[in-house]
């Protein structure tokens, strides 16, 4: 997979090897949807596994486990867009979740903003240092990751701080029309707000413009490093509203508890096949990568798969999903 | 790609008739509630064993003994692992309390403290049967469920004190002694330390020298006893430590300083330190019987769900109780090398036999 093949579809000789002009090709329109083609897949191959899987209580529950990881994907979806990665999410949730039930009492229902809010304000301090310091995000984001997650042992004492008053985040646990969990329909909301917004404004082009080539973009007068401090701004606020949900889902804050998402996060984007060299991908990408990953987590044991084996599926899994989902037309350079 | 993209138009599209649908509900559509109690027959009991990780040999035990109880009534045992990951313990939880919950048995060990209360609660909502192990808030109180039936740890006072004795016994009850604590803020390290201060004030002629900790780690434990042995030199006759990593990790140390004339204690009987104890390098150690453990609970919830045992009757001491825990010193070492349940000890009427009293 070294070497990037370079193939026009025959019907559009004329379209530039990194961009797409014209109507997309049949076979194009199947790449695109390939994430969706791999999450029905997966969702098969388990049915076949354990028929109970399928059931309307059991999806309903893998929807509503996945959506702190949706939220979490969405954010770190635009920063990779945009040519960087970010790897302080997941330890930034772990401080909210710190944040949350820390101010939970004094603040009440208003917490889950300022929650956010604060996550926001942290990603951004870690986009401008990006920009301004001109420090690769790859290293900004692995010092911040490391800074909040000793800042989260300090303040919580190094315990996790439970969530006495469940009003405030009560709402995040009842289902929308009777069937579909509340903070999934939340995380849907974040992921079609965010699409829209880039779709309607300059922004899409200011993005995917960053992403492919920030000299070029540069050149052409798109607000780079604005653009950019913006992405870290959603991804840290993404992370603040994933912990409200796990604040809410386990009755306590800890400074360590989505630690381990940030690798699922990251196997979201990429299974979703948004390039992590940046430019080509989008957000609805990740909501079905961050599926395929949640089902992966919770199905293959569930179906009684043997844990040595549920880690070579999930690695094989994994690889073979990327393998089917990017778009190679669309990426000259696999790094 | 000026106008909407076709999968963002899905997603919104899907969005909005949602929230046209909106009227919003407590529970998800078609969620089945608890079963009646004990209404179950034998053969629909589903049994669950859940443990950090099969690699340690320990929680491997415990599963086994799981398996060996689910053998015992014509079962088999679904064996969940989450690799130390509280996330992924309550996803798995969460899928699995999804499905076919009227006859489910779990026995659960929760990774901290803070993940009991969301395991309970699901299972109080969903109506299967749940018994957990070493972990629980000290505020939450199991009586105050009726689907969390019982809840089993291990008194670390008492442990400590055990070892605490075997190791002033092994220096003939005179002498200067080091301690290696475990990771301070836990209740395990702070209980087992307070059971060697008993333990010393019942041996007032076993002096303390110092006390360190090595927060469970072999690694560390290596170190610190290095610098120990440093300092105190040959007035160190005993190391105790709240652990066996770290017990091994002492015997390590000592190795490298050419020092065979000191006594080491530990907790947990990993295999490692009952091979030391076989061959003489290493006191004494506790063990909670794992196998036990991967049975009991099943054996607790398998009783309840059909009928044999009623929520009702538990007495209140035996919904959190501590449970007995053995002393392995050179003489017994051979019965805990390959362990197996017993039969007998998974009998309903003799699930609590083990109790050594509540949890105070």
């Amino acid at each position: 997979m070294s070497t990037p093949v370079i193939t026009e579809p025959a019907s559009n000789p004329a379209a530039e090897p990194a961009v797409v002009t014209g109507a997309p090709t049949a076979a194009q329109r199947v790449t695109s949807f390939m994430p969706v083609i791999a999450l029905v897949a997966l969702l098969a191959a388990l049915t076949i596994a354990d028929p109970d899987f399928l059931t309307q209580r059991s999806l309903t529950a893998a929807v509503r486990t996945s959506a702190p990881l949706v939220v979490l994907a969405a954010g770190a979806t635009l920063v990779v867009l945009c040519g960087g990665i970010d790897l302080s999410i997941a330890a930034l949730c772990s401080l909210s979740t710190v944040f949350f039930a820390m101010w939970l009492p004094d603040l009440g229902g208003l917490t889950i903003l300022v929650a956010v809010a604060a996550a926001g304000a942290i990603g951004a301090v870690q986009g401008i240092a990006h920009v301004v310091l001109r420090i690769p995000s790859f290293v900004v984001t692995l010092g911040g990751m490391s800074i909040f997650s000793a800042v989260a042992l300090v303040i919580s004492d190094a315990g996790p701080i439970r969530v006495i008053d469940r009003d405030a985040t009560g709402w995040l646990n009842l289902y929308v029309a009777g069937y579909l969990p509340m903070s999934f329909f939340v995380a849907l909301l974040v992921v079609a707000v965010i699409s829209l917004i880039i779709k309607l404004t300059p922004l899409e082009s200011f993005v995917r413009a960053t992403g492919y080539s920030e000299s070029a973009a540069r050149l052409a007068g798109t607000p780079v490093d604005a653009v950019k401090v913006a992405a870290f701004t959603v991804s840290g606020a993404c992370a603040g509203l994933a912990a409200v949900m796990l604040a809410s889902r386990n009755f306590s804050g800890s400074p360590t508890m989505a630690d381990n998402l940030l690798l699922p996060a990251v196997a979201a984007i990429v299974v979703g096949g948004t390039a992590i060299t940046g430019g080509h991908g989008s957000l609805w990408r990740s909501l079905a990568g961050a599926l395929v990953v949640t089902l992966l987590r919770v199905g293959l044991p569930i179906v009684g798969v043997p844990s040595a084996w549920e880690q070579i599926l999930y690695g094989a899994i994994i690889v073979a999903a990327v393998a089917l989902t990017l778009d190679r037309s669309k990426v000259l350079i696999i790094k | 790609m000026k106008s909407i993209s076709r999968p963002t138009a899905a997603v919104i599209g899907l969005t909005l008739a949602a929230a046209a649908l909106t009227g919003c509900s407590e529970e998800a559509g078609g969620a089945g509630g608890g079963a009646e109690a004990g209404g179950c027959a034998p053969e629909d009991v589903v049994l669950v064993g859940q443990v950090r990780n099969e690699s340690n040999p320990y929680e491997a035990a415990w599963l086994d003994g799981g398996d060996a109880f689910a053998e015992q009534v014509g079962l088999s045992q679904d064996r969940l692992t989450y690799d130390g990951d509280s996330t992924k313990q309550q996803e798995q939880i969460t899928q699995l309390l999804a499905g076919d919950t009227e006859c489910l048995v779990m026995n659960i060990l929760p990774n901290g403290d803070s993940d009991t209360l969301p395991i309970v609660e699901g299972a109080q909502e969903a109506g299967a049967y749940l018994v957990t192990q070493w972990n629980k808030p000290a505020d939450v109180n199991v009586t105050d469920y009726d689907q969390w039936l019982s809840h089993i740890t291990y008194n670390g006072v008492e442990s400590g004190q055990q070892i605490g004795d075997a190791l002033a016994e092994a220096i003939g009850g005179s002498g200067g002694i080091i301690a290696l604590q475990g990771i301070l803020d836990t209740g395990a390290a702070k209980d087992r330390f307070a059971g060697l201060e008993a333990s010393l004030e019942a041996n007032p002629d076993v002096e303390l020298l110092d006390q360190q900790t090595a927060n469970f780690s072999r690694d560390e434990a290596l170190a610190v006893t290095k610098t120990l042995l440093t300092k105190h030199g040959d007035d160190i006759k005993g190391i105790w430590a709240a652990n066996d990593d770290m017990a091994l990790g002492a015997l390590a140390a000592l190795e490298q300083a050419g020092r065979d004339d000191v006594a080491v204690v530990g907790i947990d009987a990993v295999p490692d330190a009952l091979t030391a104890i076989g061959d003489g390098t290493m006191t004494a150690t506790v063990s909670s019987d794992g196998p036990w453990q991967g049975g009991i609970g099943l054996a607790i919830g398998y009783c309840v769900a059909t009928g044999e045992l009623s929520v009702d009757d538990i007495a209140d001491e035996d919904r959190a109780w501590f449970a007995e825990q053995f002393l392995i010193t050179g003489d017994n070492v051979g019965d805990f090398t390959s362990p197996e349940v017993d039969e007998a000890d998974f009998e309903c009427d003799n699930v609590f036999s083990r109790s050594q009293g509540a949890i105070s």
